[in-house]
């Protein structure tokens, strides 16, 4: 679930814009920053750090500031994240960019979400959803669905799954229309979110119908990622109609696809619903066992945050004592320069009083 | 004078309430930390009053209020909760100078960095509390040594060089401090943890760590197999304060208990429990984990923008000095330079004036060489010979003779004579009469033996000259004797 809504966010600052040629290449360069700020978030600030003094156009400025605020996301500090974002938003309201400004928006909500702060969430994405109704611009049609998308989940945890079902479909409508080229991805993700919220309010045999759908459409553009949730929501729709056997031979076939990957998310789920299903079957044996590996790949997730987290802090931690260094260094260096500018004054005034007295004498 | 008595009630009255009601955020200070184990929702409230009523008390009160929110939250396992309370804290620290509230912050962030397993940050807050502890004296200092006793302690147990850690215990074990009061309960609950058995002392005062101990207690009665749930239900029941989270481990062991051997809907419900308890506890770790990742950044970024501060100020007075350095050396150089520049005109002025002297001086001699008069020479004879007629003549002895009179008297003007007298005799008119006076009179000397016989006043008078003084120096002048001395030699002869 987790890294689902890291590629979402990765989904909002990735829109792109027509731009004036002499652009392009910076906004080229922006765009890789954010794509490579999911992987290295300090190399993405460095680069982003570096673009932008090169940028005077508002609309790039509100992008690069997306971006900068992604990378912040990642390294999980929201404070910087929300700063970065309504920078952002500033900043486009500044320009009257109602395009940026939806972007933005889009940003904030979803990092409000993140935090679990729905209400705010769902506050600046009704913002972003009235600019979208106002303006009704074709080329919206992305980041109208992504909005769509994070306001479906809010209302699925918030609110009841039929609300969000509604919003799911919206969202899936306007990816269809979207030519972008990440839309495969998010129109999957979308409608495994859809299935679930279907299991929910208890309609199996339409989430059941809509599992296959992702799992043939997945298969067919070989989206590995997307097919093995695909088949885990599968067999929760079978273990909603109490098809536990059915359901149960999906989620060890997929355990083995993924065994090698050691996908922990997967696993988890994989394991939950196992364990679940041996429960609903009366089968202590295997519940347990199931049970167990649940537990250990819990300890085991917990584990690698635990390294990841403590890795996390002390890059951050590295990052600002860097900062401290440069700016150390630059410290130094304003000394020496002020120094040099005195000494060099007080030295060539010196010369010219001593010039004025042997004249003189 | 009314007026100022009313003042000075209203002032009393003032600082009264004032104090009052510092004391009061005091007075709930105490029970936060006296409710903290027996009721800790109550204390939560109790300190949030605080932290919520600004006003009530000093900043160091709601520092104060604010980590105890903490301590008590981490008491109770909510450790996300008790970083969000740090986070809270750390906003206020900028305002705070009390070292000994510091260092408490510092041993909770500790705390949390061992709980939340962000163990290489451990040993930055254990050499923090060192820092921080020189500062502060007598009870305050004993208890943040205590503080980092406890942290090292923690630190090696999470290492799991457990017989370091009791021997660390075992080191620490009759230490106390009244403002660390739990202290010795801290280290016999960890002693238990690392032992894995229950707690062998009573907690009776506290019952936080009496129900720490009681859970132990029913874990090693899962083990010998001694375990009954109606213990669970009493012990739950018995402290409803605190939450299921604490009972995970316990659950733990029951479910592999009942699994591996009882019934089945045991060990489905124990389990489920169990499992349900595991997740919510790491949700809240995670959770402690991003917003510590948010503390440390605030902190960093609060330690990063004074220390900027601090350099700005030292580049802002060290350019201050240096231009007013520069403009001082450069007011010297200007005034010295205007004062040579007003001593050197005056110089010029002087050599040009004394230049300009010289030229006037130079075209005036110019001037005079051009306009020297030409006497003609049949005058110029005439002339020397009347000067010689009156060279001989007794009008030489006339004391009323002038230039102008004696020009007169030959015919001529001034000029002439004068220039004719400077020409041919080399003298001017007045040395030149002089000396012919005194060639009279000694003319009258050497010839007229009678004249030997006047006083020098006589011979002055008959030379025309208006004293004897001025006689007497001209004629030693001219003859190079003296009158009297003149007379004497021609008497001798």
């Amino acid at each position: 679930m987790k890294k689902l809504l890291f590629i979402f966010s990765w989904m909002i600052s990735l829109v792109v814009f027509a731009q004036s040629e002499n652009n392009v290449k910076l906004e080229e360069q922006i765009t890789s920053a954010d794509r490579m700020a999911f992987v290295n978030p300090d190399s993405a600030l460095i680069t982003l750090k570096k673009l932008e003094p090169k940028i005077d156009n508002g609309r790039l400025k509100s992008k690069l500031l997306l971006a900068k605020g992604s990378a912040y996301s990642v390294k999980h500090l929201s404070s910087d994240a929300l700063k970065f974002g309504f920078e952002s938003l500033n900043n486009s309201q500044k320009g009257k960019d109602s395009l940026m400004m939806i972007n933005a928006l889009g940003f904030i909500g979803n990092q409000y979400y993140i935090l679990k702060l729905n209400k705010k969430a769902i506050n600046y994405l009704n913002k972003a959803e009235t600019i979208i109704d106002y303006l009704n611009d074709n080329s919206l049609q992305q980041v109208t669905a992504n909005i769509y998308f994070v306001k479906a989940l809010v209302y699925k945890d918030n609110l009841d799954s039929e609300f969000a079902i509604r919003y799911f479909d919206k969202a899936i409508n306007e990816y269809k229309k979207s030519k972008d080229k990440s839309t495969l991805l998010n129109i999957n993700i979308t409608k495994i979110q859809k299935g679930y919220s279907l299991i929910d309010i208890g309609k199996a045999d339409e989430a059941e119908a809509i599992f296959q759908e992702v799992i043939k459409e997945a298969e067919r553009y070989k989206i590995s990622e997307v097919y093995s949730y695909a088949k885990i929501g599968l067999a929760a729709s079978y273990e909603s109609k109490k098809e536990f056997q059915k359901a149960n031979l999906i989620l060890l076939e997929t355990e083995k696809q993924i065994g090698n990957t050691e996908n922990i998310g997967m696993l988890t789920e994989i394991y939950d619903a196992l364990s679940q299903n041996y429960f609903s079957q009366n089968n202590k044996e295997q519940y347990f066992f199931y049970n167990q590996k649940l537990e250990n790949i819990l300890l085991k997730n917990e584990e690698i945050e635990k390294k990841s987290f403590s890795d996390l802090l002390e890059k951050n931690i590295e990052s600002q004592d860097l900062e401290i260094e440069n700016n150390q260094r630059l410290f130094g260096m304003f000394i020496i320069l002020i120094f040099l500018i005195v000494f060099g004054s007080l030295f060539y005034i010196k010369k010219r009083v001593n010039q004025l007295k042997s004249v003189n004498n | 004078m009314l007026k100022k008595v009313f003042s000075l009630v209203v002032f009393l009255m003032l600082a009264v309430n004032a104090n009052s009601q510092i004391t009061d955020a005091q007075n709930l200070t105490k029970d936060v930390e006296a409710l903290m184990y027996s009721d800790p929702e109550k204390a939560l409230k109790t300190a949030q009053y605080i932290v919520a009523n600004q006003s009530f008390g000093s900043v160091d009160d709601v520092y104060n209020s604010c980590l105890l929110q903490a301590e008590i939250y981490i008491n109770l396992e909510r450790y996300n909760d008790a970083v969000v309370k740090l986070i809270s804290a750390d906003r206020l620290s900028l305002n705070v100078n009390n070292d000994f509230f510091k260092a408490k912050n510092e041993y909770l962030i500790g705390k949390i960095y061992q709980i939340t397993g962000f163990q290489k940050s451990v040993s930055h807050s254990i050499s923090k509390l060192a820092d921080l502890s020189k500062s502060l004296k007598d009870e305050e200092k004993k208890v943040v040594e205590l503080w980092k006793s406890e942290l090292e302690i923690r630190t090696l147990v999470t290492e799991k060089k457990q017989n370091e850690a009791l021997a660390l215990i075992q080191k620490n074990q009759n230490q106390q401090s009244e403002l660390y009061p739990t202290f010795a309960m801290q280290l016999h609950q960890i002693q238990s943890e690392i032992g894995n058995q229950p707690n062998k002392i009573d907690f009776k005062d506290n019952s936080y760590f009496k129900f720490l101990s009681d859970i132990n207690l029913l874990k090693s009665k899962i083990k010998t197999k001694d375990f009954q749930e109606s213990d669970l239900l009493v012990l739950k029941k018995q402290n409803p304060q605190y939450g299921d989270v604490f009972y995970k481990n316990l659950y733990k062991d029951w479910s592999q208990e009942v699994c591996n051997g009882g019934n089945a809907e045991d060990c489905f419900r124990v389990r489920k429990e169990y499992i349900k308890l595991l997740k919510l506890s790491i949700s809240d770790l995670q959770n402690a984990r991003v917003n510590i990742i948010n503390l440390i950044d605030q902190k960093e970024k609060q330690i990063n923008n004074s220390e900027k501060d601090f350099q700005n100020k030292i580049l802002f007075a060290l350019f201050v000095i240096g231009f007013l350095s520069v403009i001082g050396y450069l007011i010297y150089f200007l005034v010295l330079k205007n004062r040579i520049k007003m001593v050197n005109s005056e110089i010029e002025k002087r050599n040009i004036s004394d230049e300009y002297e010289q030229k006037l001086s130079d075209q005036l001699k110019d001037f005079q060489a051009s306009n020297v008069f030409v006497i003609p020479e049949k005058t110029e004879n005439l002339i020397l010979s009347k000067l010689d007629v009156f060279e001989k003549s007794k009008e030489v002895t006339n004391p009323h003779l002038s230039l102008a009179v004696l020009a007169k008297r030959l015919d001529t003007n001034s000029k002439y004579l004068s220039e004719i007298i400077n020409k041919h005799k080399q003298k001017n008119f007045s040395n030149y009469l002089n000396e012919l006076r005194v060639k009279y009179i000694v003319d009258k000397l050497e010839n007229n033996p009678e004249y030997l016989q006047y006083k020098t006043s006589y011979l002055a008078e008959e030379a025309g000259f208006a004293s004897r003084t001025t006689f007497t120096t001209i004629f030693k002048n001219v003859t190079g004797t003296s009158p009297s001395q003149f007379i004497d030699q021609l008497k001798n002869k």
